[in-house]
């Protein structure tokens, strides 16, 4: 499969998950959207350890690529315990949302640990992004301060009610975390794509950097989804799309990192 | 009479610091292939890429080798270093 193709395969998904949303009436679209959310966690643990399991054991990116799969199949198990157990439930004396938050935090951890792995894999191989240093500390900081302001507001919000006694919005408070350091990393790993512009390698990269903005616009959509009363449904239409974007992108960077790997580079198809 | 048209230089006219930046441009584009072979050459041979020599490639793949690592893992950095001294017949 080209580059080419794998690179469409997030606009397929996307397209095909708002197609099924709209045939739909708008009472029956739940099971959509959980379905949605769901294969589209699957998708990207599997990208994400196909990309892994390309590289050998000790390898700098199995790392990276490992700790982004664990992310999202953390999160893969905390839904379907959610939507099967249900979190009021208790596991050998302990309330699952307890639980839950426990492996929310894991999968919050192991996505900066992975993404600041990505981010940091062009300077461990010894070479110098593009751009002046104070353009690319310029870039680094305009991202920085876009994460802090999408998912800032979130994360005041989610603190309050954590600190008034929800213990269930603990596990928010942590996913904000990890949404405002993963999100500020974008810059790095967008500058890594940008320097290996007519290279096959810069197809993982550009595509790992799309997943980021995707997820950057989930969190956006978010902010602006309570101030759009009367909108509810549409906004979670997009916001969905998103996040459909976003895991089937990652998906989508996975398999290009494995053709780089296997497959001997075509200069023509970069 | 007749006019040539100016074509495009061939393998064995291009520097070594240039053929070994086509090779690594497969995999990390133009750019940063010709950056690599720069930083690189200064750091294991202490100077420029434009006084390369085949012989020079040696030190040199000592020093891509980490850097091609962790951007590609072992077995493609090997094959890629394979493929480079293949084409300087080093």
């Amino acid at each position: 499969m080209s580059h080419r193709r794998i690179a469409s395969f997030p606009l397929v998904w996307a397209a095909a998950f708002v197609a099924l949303v709209l045939v739909l009436p708008s009472d029956s679209r739940t099971g959509v959207f959980l379905a949605q959310n769901e294969l589209s966690k699957g998708l990207a643990t599997v990208g994400c350890f196909v990309a892994a399991y390309t590289f050998e054991r000790g390898a700098y990116m199995r790392r990276a690529w490992s700790f982004n799969a664990w992310c999202y199949l953390l999160l893969l198990s905390r839904d379907l315990t959610t939507n099967l157990v249900g979190p009021d439930a208790v596991f050998l004396g302990i309330k699952v949302v307890a639980i839950l938050g426990g492996v929310v935090f894991a999968a919050n951890l192991s996505s900066c640990i992975g993404v600041a792995l990505l981010a940091r894999a062009w300077s461990i191989a010894g070479l110098e992004l593009p751009g002046s240093r104070t353009s690319r500390y310029a870039v680094m900081l305009v991202a920085a301060m876009l994460a802090v302001g999408i998912s800032g507001s979130d994360l005041v919000h989610d603190s309050h009610k954590l600190f008034a006694g929800d213990l269930a919005s603990m596990h928010h408070v942590v996913s904000d975390l990890g949404d405002i350091f993963g999100l500020a990393l974008i810059a790095p790993v967008l500058l890594t794509a940008i320097a290996m512009r007519g290279g096959v390698l810069t197809w993982p990269w550009a595509l790992l950097t799309a997943s980021l903005v995707f997820w950057l616009l989930y969190d956006a959509i978010s902010l602006i989804e309570e101030s759009l009363p009367g909108h509810e449904t549409a906004a979670r239409v997009v916001r969905e799309t998103f996040r459909a974007l976003a895991c089937a992108t990652e998906f989508a960077a996975g398999l290009a990192q494995r053709r780089v790997l296997i497959a001997p580079a075509d200069a023509d198809e970069s | 009479m007749g006019f040539t048209p100016p074509s495009a230089p061939t393998a064995s006219a291009k520097t070594i610091a240039e053929r070994i930046a086509d090779r690594l441009a497969i995999y990390l584009g133009p750019h940063t292939g010709r950056v690599a072979v720069k930083t690189f050459s200064m750091k294991a041979l202490g100077r420029g890429p434009e006084t390369l020599e085949v012989a020079d490639f040696a030190k040199l793949e000592q020093a891509l080798r980490p850097m091609l690592r962790t951007l590609l893992g072992s077995a493609r950095a090997e094959l890629v270093i394979a493929d480079i001294r293949r084409e300087l017949g080093a």
